[in-house]
Formats: structure tokens, sequence, C-alpha cells
């Protein structure tokens, strides 16, 4: 199978299983889609998605009481592919990949930063392991990535602890911490839902910013509609271990061919329409992981629901890049375009 | 920090007064008084009261406990520690005995339970769930629900008097030229006090430990490719062992209170044993010394505490 | 029985009953024996065993031990001090070092009954029992060499006088003494009842007291010239008491305090050098909760105990044996004789 050549990262029917008490959560239930080079991926979707066991199953970085069950997650690195469902969790190969290859900044800065090691400690532990920096080399590096990250004053800044930095700073070291490698992929999960809204639109100012410039490939997770439509290239929308709808942001905001993709858009508010939106919040709620319905996981709170639910829908590719999974989404698509 | 520090240590003076008093008071409370500790009761009988009441006079019990409080503090800031009642000996002197045989057993255990409580501790949550965990809980459980006297005592039964390996306890022996041959006495109170308090911090070290490897930044430590040692050591126990240290720090007073029930198993002669003894004998100078002294190590040692967890926690801040 | 008889008896008794309940101070409670064990290494090479508790003629001059490994013959005991030696005029014979390191005027048999001359070279007790002699042996000296002398023994009774812990029997006899209430009230400056000549001490007794022998075989007298100038109730709190020099067989050799004590034969012992080496004293009180742990691990080779669980646990040791003791002691309540603090 060839690849487009600016794909970073492909992820083809991948699924992740939780156990608990001999019961299974099929938290990531076959999804499959690429990672393109100084693209933004977004996924979206609801708490319990999915979206973040995806993450955290690129970068293996799974609890002990989960795996992939199927799958292929293959790494377009310039040395050729490599397949990291097939690599040992926490194996040398592994881990000179994380950090390095693939990065990852996590939802909640405060406690995503160890709070006994200074900031610059913990972005020299990076360099260490993935750079021929020298012990000297490491801080005047440091130093540079929180300025490059927007940090005023890094000189004496690189020295302090996280708890002496705001929310909004703590992110930017995160950032920092991540890019100090120049990994090829960024994964965000939920980066900035622990910052207020203003510092929110800075950090993703600095994501796009690095996108530009570095042509890194960023996977951002986010339940925000507002953020897919403001930075995402693609974006990919989960509900309960499928992606039920993918394609560019154009198709996926304009044209929503899944009644989810629809109902989530039609539960945001749209600045500059007033106080008078008509905003519809999706009905019922979330199904139990465990116990899930055997069809449509949706189809217990969609509207446009059939007796062909009680089926899983197959996927359905309706353009070169745009597919969904639902038995009725050319209804649905026609009514988006109304 | 050091504002602080100096506060702090101001505060141990009032404290330590207020507690001599309690314990002056405490003795004072209970029922006789060296005098009747000195002679058998059936002797009591037949002496007449001015006789004891003599005594009484010549070892100074006779004045009001408020009196007899005061002359004591008197001398207390005069760095005079006065002498026992029972047999005159200086206090300084009793104390200077016996505080090297209770350092040398507690020195021991609390060394030994600090690095075995951890390693194990850390083993078992890294390897939570495994029969290596389990073991280890179900032992540390044991360890800490188990009196010392019975594990002493049975620790004696196997290795002194079946297997004759050691003996059976006391810390000196006629004829002890070095240490070396003291050394065999050292060995089993040393260890049994030592697997008692190793069992105590390795359950503290192990819940601690896998509290600091639930966090965030343990995952953010692998997705930056760190191997794992460094991950579970450096990120992981290094945050562990705030509480770890606040626990055995409030155990240094064993340093100088020594394990009563442990020197009284092994015939072991240190601040313990002797406190018991003055308690009974009503030696009000030498048990307010020794109430004194441990006193003084606790409020030393939740000092210390605290300036340890201000360093290796750079969140603690003391001056706030 | 013919009925007056048995009504007569029957009133007596009442008024006995009424007579005790009214007069009553104390009540007996139990009746003790205590065990006297030794290990197999310790041979008394024919003397005999008595009121442990007391001293008696145990002739420990004779005992031998199987010598250890280096030779030496070692007896391992308990009962040292922990704190300092308690002075011997109170627990009579409880202590090791009340047993070998004092000696007495007088020693009493294994039952106390029957008295001879121990520091003593003879004794005489006058026809009415209120005077009594002692001539002292020539050339007794104290541990340290220098001369026991009759002035040492006066010191020592009228120290005695003075001081309320001292054992009844010995307080009843020297405060029998003529001019011992003068004297330890303060109103004379001596006692009448004691004169010394020469190498003699006699005592005169203002009334008889039938204990004079029990208790000159049991009072140790001590070294004056080391209590200059003491309150006689302080004499307890003398540093005499932490490496004591008395006139018994034995000398205290080294003391770790609450370790152990280590006494050694006194080479110029008028009774012979003894023959064991050394005893080693492990500290312990009157009951020592560490014998059998010490027994077990051949640390206690001679010693005494009135815990019967322990004698069990002895006597289930085939290197131990236990010898049962009677002694003339009984444990009593006291009605109202404790003056209240």
């Amino acid at each position: 199978m060839t690849q487009d050549q600016d794909v970073a990262l492909s992820v083809k029917n991948l699924k992740t299983f939780f156990y608990t008490n001999k019961r299974c959560n099929k938290a990531v239930n076959g999804v499959s889609f690429d990672i393109k080079k100084g693209k933004t991926l977004c996924i979206v979707g609801e708490s319990g998605c999915g979206k973040s066991v995806t993450a955290s199953t690129i970068m293996q970085l799974l609890p002990t009481l989960s795996r992939i069950e199927e799958g292929e997650i293959t790494y377009h690195s310039e040395n050729g592919d490599i397949r990291i469902d097939q690599l040992e969790r926490n194996g040398e190969k592994m881990r000179s990949i994380r950090g390095s290859e693939i990065a990852m900044i996590f939802q909640d800065p405060m406690t995503a930063l160890n709070p006994v090691y200074t900031i610059g400690f913990q972005i020299s532990e990076s360099l260490k392991y993935h750079t021929d920096l020298t012990r000297t080399q490491y801080k005047t590096r440091a130093i540079e990535l929180l300025r490059d990250m927007g940090i005023s004053l890094p000189e004496s800044r690189v020295d302090d602890y996280p708890h002496s930095y705001s929310g909004g700073m703590r992110q930017r070291a995160m950032i920092a911490m991540a890019m100090s490698c120049s990994p090829k992929i960024l994964i965000a999960d939920e980066p900035t839902t622990a910052l207020d809204v203003t510092i929110q639109a800075q950090i993703f100012e600095l994501m796009d910013t690095l996108k530009k410039e570095h042509g890194t490939a960023i996977m951002l997770i986010t339940h925000d509609m507002g953020v897919v439509a403001e930075l995402a290239d693609e974006v990919a929308v989960m509900y309960m271990g499928n992606i039920v709808e993918a394609g560019t942001v154009d198709e996926v905001l304009r044209n929503p061919t899944h009644p989810y993709t629809r109902a989530l858009l039609a539960s945001i508010p749209v600045l500059g329409k007033g106080k008078h939106q008509d905003i519809t919040a999706i009905p019922g709620s979330t199904p139990d992981p465990y116990d899930r319905p055997n069809g449509c996981q949706f189809a217990d709170r969609c509207a446009y629901r059939i007796d062909a639910c009680d089926v899983m829908p197959e996927e359905t590719q309706i353009g070169r890049t745009h597919r969904v999974m639902c038995w009725r989404h050319e209804e649905v698509g026609a009514n988006a375009a109304e | 920090m050091l504002t602080y520090v100096i506060r702090r240590i101001l505060i141990l003076i009032p404290m330590a007064l207020i507690i001599s008093f309690l314990v002056y008071l405490g003795l004072e409370l209970t029922p006789g008084d060296a005098v009747s500790h000195m002679i058998s009761p059936e002797m009591m009988a037949s002496i007449s009261a001015e006789r004891l009441d003599a005594l009484r006079v010549s070892l100074g019990l006779e004045q009001p406990f408020i009196v007899r409080y005061w002359i004591w503090l008197q001398g207390m800031l005069q760095g005079n520690f006065g002498y026992s009642t029972a047999g005159g000996v200086a206090i300084h002197a009793i104390l200077a005995d016996r505080l090297p045989a209770t350092l040398e057993l507690s020195a021991v255990a609390l060394v030994f339970s600090t690095i075995f409580g951890c390693v194990l501790g850390v083993i078992s949550a890294l390897k939570r769930g495994s029969t290596t965990d389990n073991v280890l809980t179900v032992t540390g459980m044991l360890g800490v629900s188990i009196p010392e006297f019975f594990f002493g005592l049975v620790a004696i039964l196997i290795f002194a008097l079946k297997l004759q390996w050691l003996p059976v306890g006391g810390r000196l022996l006629p004829g002890y030229d070095s240490y070396w041959d003291h050394l065999p006495h050292v060995i089993m109170p040393a260890l049994v006090l030592s697997i008692m308090m190793t069992a105590g911090v390795m359950r503290y070290a192990r819940s601690s430990m896998l509290d600091a490897l639930s966090k965030e930044y343990i995952k953010t430590a692998r997705s930056k490719g760190l191997p794992e040692w460094r991950v579970n050591l450096l990120h992981g126990f290094r945050v562990a062992l705030t509480p770890v240290i606040v626990l055995i720090g409030f155990r240094l007073p064993v340093l100088i209170g020594g394990s009563v029930i442990i020197e009284q198993v092994f015939q072991w002669p240190g601040v313990g044993s002797e406190f018991i003894s003055a308690v009974r004998s009503q030696d009000y100078p030498l048990v307010m010394m020794i109430a004194l002294l441990s006193v003084m190590a606790v409020l030393t040692a939740s000092l210390l505490v605290d300036i340890l967890t201000a360093l290796i926690d750079p969140r603690v801040r003391l001056d706030k | 029985m013919p009925r007056p008889i048995r009504q007569r008896l029957k009133t007596a008794y009442a008024d006995i009953q009424k007579y005790e309940n009214e007069e009553l101070d104390t009540i007996p409670l139990y009746y003790q024996q205590l065990f006297i064990y030794e290990s197999n290494r310790v041979n008394r090479n024919g003397h005999g065993y008595g009121n442990e508790q007391y001293n008696y003629d145990w002739g420990i001059v004779d005992w031998t031990v199987e010598p250890d490994a280096d030779g030496k013959k070692v007896l391992y005991t308990n009962t040292a001090p922990a704190q300092f030696f308690e002075q011997p005029w109170l627990n009579l014979g409880i202590w090791i070092h009340n047993k070998v390191v004092f000696d007495h005027l007088l020693v009493a048999d294994g039952s106390l009954t029957s008295f001879s001359p121990q520091l003593a070279e003879s004794y005489n007790v006058s026809e009415d029992g209120m005077t009594v002699s002692f001539t002292l042996r020539d050339g007794l000296t104290w541990h340290d060499g220098s001369p026991l002398t009759v002035e040492d023994v006066a010191w020592s009774i009228k120290t005695a006088m003075m001081i309320p812990t001292v054992n009844p029997v010995v307080s009843n006899t020297i405060h029998s003494i003529e001019g011992a209430d003068a004297y330890s009230d303060g109103s004379a400056d001596d006692v009448s009842g004691i004169a010394l000549d020469g190498n003699t001490i006699t005592l005169t007794f203002a009334k008889l007291d039938p204990n004079v022998l029990l208790t000159f075989s049991q009072f140790a007298p001590l070294p004056a010239k080391y209590f200059p100038d003491i309150d006689p109730l302080q004499i307890q709190q003398s540093s005499f008491w932490q490496k004591p020099i008395g006139s018994g067989p034995f000398m205290v050799k080294e003391v770790k305090m609450n370790d152990f004590t280590t006494m050694v034969p006194f080479p110029d012992y008028f009774g012979g050098v003894a023959k064991i080496d050394e005893i080693v004293a492990f500290p312990s009180g009157d009951g020592d909760g560490n014998l059998l742990k010490n027994a077990g691990a051949h640390k206690a080779d001679y010693g005494f105990t009135k815990n019967t669980a322990d004698v069990s646990a002895l006597e289930d040791m085939d290197f131990m044996k236990v010898t049962p003791a009677d002694i003339p002691y009984t444990r009593m309540m006291w009605i109202n004789h404790y003056p209240m603090k």
C-alpha cells in the first residue's frame, strides 16, 4: 500500500479495549485516520468517546489493563515505516519515538508538570534522551524554547518551579517541552480545557505557528467545535469508540452528514447570532460503555433512527476525503444543506 | 526560612515548659512516692511515720508540689539535671550511659527501616497486584499488627535458644574488647526493631508511591520517552518521598526515647528500660529528664520534618 | 461431749472471734516456698541449701563451676544492680552482692536457727541475753586492704539506727540497744549501749531481743571511712554504691550498670580464696523476668525464684536442677498500718 508523501502517521482499524472485572470496554472500536505533515487533525467528541484513548494508544501510554486488540498504527519516519502497535510498550524503540518523533501535551498543565522539578529540568530531560546536547547546552536550549513559546524573562523563569507559573504559562512550558526535540507529530489532548478563554486563543495561535514554521503534524483532541472551526484542517468526529464522520473541516462543518455531527453543531452558540439562538442539547446520554447497543451507538439518541440502525452501519466514503458511518447519511446531508 | 526556624525554636521553650509541668503533675498524681518504693510494704508497717518523714525531708520530698517543680526547673535552667532520687547518681551520668545503647539500636533500625521500607514499598507499588506485592502487603500487615514483644520472643526462641546463633539479650559482657565482640548482641534486637519499623515505612511508601504513579506528570514523563527507572524513581518516588519523610521524621524521637518494649525483651540497657524503672520507683528527676528529652526530640523532629519537606517539595514555603 | 462443755467451748470461741475482729490488724494471706536453681555446671561440693533470701552457711568458697573453653570457671547469675548497689541492710540476702561481697559477724545455718562466727572469731551472750559481745578475727581487711575494725561495726550499727530503710528484724534489734532512741532522736551524741574494747564490741540491750544472733548473721558492717560526714538518710545516694567495698569472699571487679557486674575472689579472704574464678551477674530484681531466656542460653548457673511457672520451665531443662527451700515467710495483709501520705 502506498502512502501519500505527506502522511506522518496512519491509523488503520484500531481497536483498544479496556478490561475491568472481567468486563470489556471497547473504548476504541475500529478507527482509521491519517495525520498529515503540516496539518491539524481535530478529533472531536464528548467525554468518553475514545478520543483520549486513541491519543494514548498512539503514544503507547495505555494503562496496564488495556491493550491494542487489532489494527495498525504506522509511523512514517524518515527512515521508513514503524509499526507502533507492534512495539513493546515502554521498550527502547517506543521510548526513542516518544518525545523525539511524536510528542504529546496534556489537558491540565497544573497536574501534567512534576511539581518538584524546575521547568528547565523537565525540558532538559527530553533533551538528555533525544539529543546530543551537553549538559550545559540544555539550559540554553530550554531558555530558547521558553522564549519561543512567548514566556517573558525565560532566563530566570527556567529555574522556577511549576507552581510559580500561571496556567497559561504552564501550558506554554508543556508545549516547549513537547517541541524541545522538534517532533514530527504533536498530539494535544484538550490542551486548553483547563485554561481561560483568552489564554486558549494564545495557545492555539502558538500551535498554529509551530505547525506552519516546523511543518509539525498536529493531532488536536477537543470537544469544542469552535476550536475545530478555528484550527482544523481535517476533522474526525468520534462517538463511543468509532469515528462516525471524518473529512476536511469544510466538509464536516459545512456539510455534516452524520446526525451526531449535526447535533454537536446545533448545540453550540454562534457569536453574532444574538441572544435568541436556537440551541439544541443532544437528548439522552451516552450508553454504558460496558453495555453497548448492538448497532449504531448513537441510535438511542438519534432523531433519524430507523430499524436498520440496530445493525452497525458501514463506513461510507461520500467524497474523496469525506466519510461517514450512518445508514441515512444521504438524508442527513440533504437536510444540512438546506 | 531562617526566621521561621528561629520562631519555631522559640516556640519549643514554652512547649517544653508546659509539657514538663504536666509530666510533673502526672507523677504527683500517682499514688505513693519515691520513699514508698524504697521500702517494702511489710517493712513500711513497722517503721514510724516520723522516720519516713525524715527520709522524705532528706530527699526533699516534703515540699509542696509547686515548690519542688520550681526547684527542679531552676536546676534545669542552670544546666543541673539533678540526681536520681533512688541511688543518688547524677542524671547526666545515667543518660550518658544509656543514650549510646539506645542510639545504637534505634539508629540501626531507623536507617535499616528507611532503606528497606522505601525499596520494598516502591517494588510493591510498581508490581501492584502481583504475587510479590501481595506477599509484601501481607508481610507488612503482619509486621504492623504483631506486637513487638511477641516478635522479639519468637526471635529469641528461634535464634538464641534453638539455633544458638545469637545471645538471648543484654548488651555487654565481661571481656568485650572491641565492637566486634559486642556485635552479636546488637543484631537481634536491632533487626526485630528494624523489621517492625520497616513494615510501617513499606506500607506508607507503597500507598504514597501508588498515589504518585497515578499522577498525570508520570504520563508526561513517559511521553517524553524517559526510561522506566527514571519515570518511577525520579518522577514517582521523588514525589512519593515527602509523606515518607514525614513518617520517618516523626520516628526520630525513638533515637532518644528508645523502644521500651524491645529494650525490655532483649534486656537492653537503654533509655527506654531506664524510663520504665524510673517511673516505677517514682524517681522524679530521672523521669522528668527523660520525658523532657523525649519532648524535645519530638518537637525537634517535627521542626526537622518541616524543614525537610520544604527542602524536597518546592511548593512548601515556610515563611508564609 | 457433754452439753455444758460444748456450750462453754462455743462461748469461748465466740469471744475469741470477737476479740480478733476488734484487734485484728493483719491477715495472713499465704505461705511461700522458694526454689533454688542451679545448672549442672555448678557443684556445691557438699554444702547444703537453705533460706536463699537471707545469708547462711552455703560455702560459696568451696563451690566449683565447670571451666569454659578458656579454662575459666565462671558462674553466671542475676540480681546485679541496674543503677546502684542497694545498701545491704534492707533486703538482706536478695542481691548477689549481699551474699558474696559482704560478710557478717555471724553465719547462720540453712534454717537460720543456729549460728557460728564469721567475721567474729567468737561471740558471747550473757545469761540474761541483755549483753552480747563479738570479738573480731585478727587481721581482717576490707577489699581495699584497709583493716576492718570494731569501729566500722559500731559506725554501721549507729548509722542503721538513723535510717528507716533497714530490715525490720535488724531494726528491732539495734533499736533495742541501750541508748538507741536517744541517739536516733538526736538527744545523745553516742549510743550508751555500744562499748568497744580492742577487737571486741559489746552491745548492752535495754530490752530483750530474741533475734540478736539472727540480726548479726544478716547485718553487714560497712567501711566507715567511705562515708565521712554523711547524712545517714542519704546513705544510699553515696557514690560508694556504684562499686562497693566489702569484706566477703568476692570483691566487685567490674560494674557496667544495667549490663553486668563481675565479682572475683578476694585473695585475702580469711576463709580461703574462692575456687570460682569469676561471678558474672546480670541485672534483675527479686523476680527476674528474663530468667528463662538466660537459663536457656546457659547464662544462669545459680539463683533462686519464687515464681512457680519459672520453676516448672526450669525443671524441663535437662541441665538445670531446682531445689525447693522452706522459708519462714508469710505474706500478710496489713490493716490500717500505713501512714496516710
